[in-house]
């Protein structure tokens, strides 16, 4: 059945990863650093389990998300480092942590014995995937437009002078936003892992995270408009190997069609109308240099 | 409570570049520290191997590719364009010098030969990063990402070549191409893989971008319309042109050290993750490290080549690599402190 296709794990993922992208973006913080967590969450989740079981590898994810945002908004705020300088670099070292972290995992699966491949007695079926996708983009959007707080969250991202002259915090909201949006995309990693790959190799998830930000581009950072680029690219970055073995298109064509088609949406998007009309962020990754409210 | 505010200040140029000299040897300290402890070798001995790379011609095989890619990218970054694709355009030039090389009659003959691979290197670079570079332009998309995107699009071009058309008769089942003719070969020196030629051409660069930059009236409009596009249309230079320009030329330099990988370095044509081998994206930092100075350029790139061939003298099986990333990422986290430590201090009032 094609709802069962549409809405299966990988979809959940993606989705997260990009609405949790989008709350990070829509407080004006460029988050390059993404596709680096992305991978790091992938080798961390996957080791945690083996090592700790699923449970205590939930939690110690969600921390990680945590530290991750708190080590950004370490380097934009108080560094008032550049935000994709920021991005680039985290990505790097997590680029390489993610591969350690990762051969712990598979070392201690030979050491005890157990299968490379998690197993879970428990898949998720389309109902649940449907309704938790639901729940995450509504649950975001009450977020960013009908509180108090996610309205702070927007005047950052449009004008962080502005909004600190209305009283907002801009360091703050943006921490929180960093939390928070980590949070939900490390949730997203989590249901990669345990319910979609069940295993890890190097540098797996690698340009996921890039995908998840166009995603996030393409719909103009409105958490209701994502569902729809989300469906379309999932299902076609999972089908791709069908073409392949169907019609002998080489897998290195389909391989870039994800990246090509995302370049192409993003600029139909901006292109159209609907760009000029919906607010955008104005002031993503605007360094946000607090002394300078007087001149 | 006490307030902490965080105040704009000017280091004078000899302290701050005190500063990001303390960054820079701090880094060398990271490197030991995390191969040592990561890789279970002792101190000393990587110590001693770390000082032996900075001082070993080898790594100039990497300069010939920082140096380079550096100064185009600091081309574009000083006017605030976020050219993130250096790692697509080396792949594109690649690409584009070894089908002179291989697949034209140029590539039999001696030095027109490696000139027009090196000329369709520089060309298909360039044209890779101007599709980015329009769509910014004209569109006002963000060209952070389809830079980002292209890189991964380069890649999957290079790969189909070589695993599919291109691959070649006597490799094997390798994926990779024949090796180019002799005649497009860039000669090494002696017990060395790198060719002086290239060398001479990288360095060559360092004062025409300098003189480009800092002398020329293009170039003046460039390095203004970073801080303020309004200012410089209004002096009667279109923003849209500097745009492109700036692309065009990151994006040709770019390729041209990836045609220069291909007759200098691997001799063919290899899969593209082989030929960026994450060198583009080292690069971008190579021109921040350097406060996009061109005359700075060397040093920084000097530095970073050496830490970049440290991985090589560091030969322990799978984990050399990604620990090569873990720490070349923590010597650049160093170095944005660093530009923090110079630009900016930490007040706390009572």
């Amino acid at each position: 059945m094609i709802v069962e296709e549409l809405f299966e794990s990988f979809f959940l993922f993606l989705l997260l990863a990009a609405v949790g992208d989008i709350i990070v973006e829509r407080s004006g913080v460029l988050n390059l650093g993404i596709d680096g967590f992305i991978t790091l969450i992938f080798a961390l989740c996957y080791s945690a389990t083996i090592a700790y079981g699923p449970v205590a590898s939930l939690a110690l994810v969600l921390v990680a998300g945590a530290i991750y945002a708190l080590l950004i908004a370490l380097f934009v705020n108080l560094l008032h480092s550049s935000h994709v300088l920021t991005g680039l670099v985290t990505n790097m070292v997590f680029y390489g942590l993610s591969v350690l972290i990762g051969y712990w995992g598979l070392d201690l699966a030979t050491e005890r014995g157990v299968p490379r491949t998690l197993s879970i007695s428990t898949p998720l079926d389309w109902r649940t995937v449907l309704a938790l996708s639901i729940l995450a983009v509504s649950a975001t959007w009450v977020f960013l437009y009908r509180t108090r707080i996610g309205t702070a969250v927007r005047a950052c991202g449009y004008n962080p002078r502005s909004a600190d002259y209305l009283g907002v915090n801009v360091w703050r909201t943006r921490l929180l936003s960093l939390v928070l949006g980590y949070i939900i995309i490390a949730l997203g990693g989590y249901v990669y892992v345990l319910f979609y790959s069940k295993a890890w190799t190097p540098y797996i998830g690698m340009g996921y995270g890039f995908l998840a930000l166009a995603l996030a581009i393409s719909s103009l950072w409105h958490p209701l408009l994502i569902t729809l680029p989300t469906v379309i690219f999932s299902y076609l970055l999972r089908s791709l190997y069908v073409y392949q073995l169907e019609y002998g298109i080489s897998q290195y064509i389909l391989s870039m069609i994800p990246y090509l088609a995302s370049i192409v949406f993003i600029t139909a998007v901006i292109a159209s109308p609907l760009g000029k009309k919906l607010p955008i962020p104005k002031a993503l990754g605007e360094i946000y240099y607090k002394e300078e409210r007087a001149a | 409570m006490p307030k902490i505010a965080v105040v704009r200040r000017d280091l004078p140029p000899t302290l701050s570049a005190v500063v990001r000299l303390g960054a820079a040897l701090a880094g060398i300290g990271i490197a030991i520290l995390s191969i040592s402890v990561i890789l279970g070798v002792d101190a000393w001995t990587v110590t001693e191997r770390v000082v032996g790379t900075f001082l070993r011609p080898d790594m100039i095989r990497y300069l010939i590719v920082f140096l380079p890619v550096g100064l185009g990218l600091a081309v574009a970054y000083h006017a605030r364009l976020w050219n993130l694709g250096a790692e697509g355009q080396i792949v594109m030039g690649a690409v584009a010098a070894a089908y002179v090389a291989l697949f034209t009659p140029l590539g039999e003959i001696r030095v027109v030969g490696p000139l027009a691979a090196l000329l369709a290197a520089s060309l298909a670079g360039a044209l890779w990063a101007l599709l980015p570079g329009i769509l910014r332009a004209y569109l006002n998309v963000n060209e952070a990402i389809t830079t980002l995107m292209m890189n991964y699009v380069a890649y999957s071009l290079c790969n189909y070549l070589v695993y599919g058309p291109w691959r070649g008769r006597r490799v094997y089942g390798y994926p990779e191409t024949d090796l180019i003719p002799d005649a497009s070969k860039l000669q090494w020196v002696h017990g060395y893989s790198f060719s002086p030629w290239s060398l001479v051409i990288a360095i060559a660069f360092v004062p025409v971008i300098y003189l480009f930059l800092y002398k020329t009236r293009i170039g003046t409009a460039l390095r203004g319309y970073g801080s303020s596009p309004a200012a410089v249309e209004l002096s009667g230079i279109s923003g849209t042109r500097l745009i492109i320009l700036a692309f065009f030329v990151s994006g040709a330099l770019a390729g041209l050290v990836g045609g220069n990988e291909i007759l200098m370095y691997h001799r063919k044509l290899v899969p593209g993750e082989k030929i960026g081998a994450g060198m583009g994206f080292v690069s971008i930092m190579v021109a921040w490290l350097a406060d996009l100075n061109p005359a700075l350029m060397p040093l920084s790139a000097y530095y970073v080549s050496a830490l970049h061939y440290l991985r090589m003298v560091m030969q322990v099986g799978e984990l050399t690599e990604p620990v090569a990333r873990f720490f070349i990422g923590l010597v650049f986290m160093l170095l944005l402190v660093s530009i923090f430590v110079s630009k900016y201090k930490v007040v706390i009032r009572k």
